[in-house]
């Protein structure tokens, strides 16, 4: 959740360049919207059926705190076509 | 010149004390200072947790060679546990697999149709448009 708040923090110079970040996990729709909340700039997934995750195949299984399945930390930059431009995972 | 005397048999009392206080402060104040970071929601991966931990691990250690005290033994025991687990957190947990999915620079961003926190919907057209899109995947809340 670190890099939600950088990223809310700087949503301004995101907006001047004309990019809107996405932040997507497989929480449940009342998590995401409690991360909505905490950060009303970004524009918040709600996958919890995995859809996009697993298009993406950025699940990182049991991995979560309790073992359980979660979004493997991954940074895809995509143009106003569509297109990606830079995939990004930290180590 | 009396107090001197008094922290000078005190010291003689107790060698090395302040390895054993400074060993405790550094297992303490890396937590404290990530505690900090989270509540300032500041991007670093918190490496000083450990190092930290680790001069702690060091210092109870000199504490241990002046002088042996259940103390002393208990606190270096505890400090590298500690100082095991943050680097357990830090290499394994928070590691993650490369990447090896399907979207690939120069590529279209793979075909996809999940909702919103709102309930809409949102699919891969919404990626096309007026603007780029900085895509975050994140574990979610810990």
């Amino acid at each position: 959740m670190i890099e939600l708040g950088e990223l809310e923090r700087t949503h301004e110079e995101f907006a001047k360049r004309h990019v809107q970040v996405v932040a997507v996990s497989i929480e449940g729709l009342d998590d995401s919207i409690k991360t909505q909340k905490d950060f009303p700039h970004l524009v918040v997934v709600s996958d919890a059926e995995r859809k996009l995750i697993s298009a993406v195949e950025a699940l990182h299984p049991g991995a979560g705190k309790n073992h359980e399945d979660v979004a493997a930390p991954t940074t895809i930059l995509v143009d106003n076509k569509g297109m990606v431009r830079w995939v990004y995972r930290p180590r | 010149m009396n107090e001197q005397n008094q922290s000078s048999t005190a010291t003689r009392r107790h060698p090395g004390r302040v390895y054993l206080f400074l060993a405790v402060l550094f297992a303490l104040v890396g937590p404290a200072l990530y505690f900090g970071q989270l509540s300032a929601k500041v991007l670093t991966t918190p490496w000083y947790v450990p190092l930290l931990a680790t001069a702690g691990v060091a210092s109870a250690a000199l504490a241990l060679l002046r002088a042996r005290s259940i103390w002393r033994w208990a606190a270096i025991i505890l400090v590298t546990l500690l100082a095991a687990a943050e680097w357990a957190f830090l290499l394994v947990a928070m590691g993650t697999p490369a990447y090896t999915g399907p979207a690939k620079s120069g590529q279209a961003f793979p075909a996809f149709a999940t909702s919103l926190a709102d309930g809409s919907a949102f699919s891969q057209s919404d990626l096309k448009g007026d603007q780029g899109t900085v895509m975050v995947f994140f574990r979610g809340h810990w």
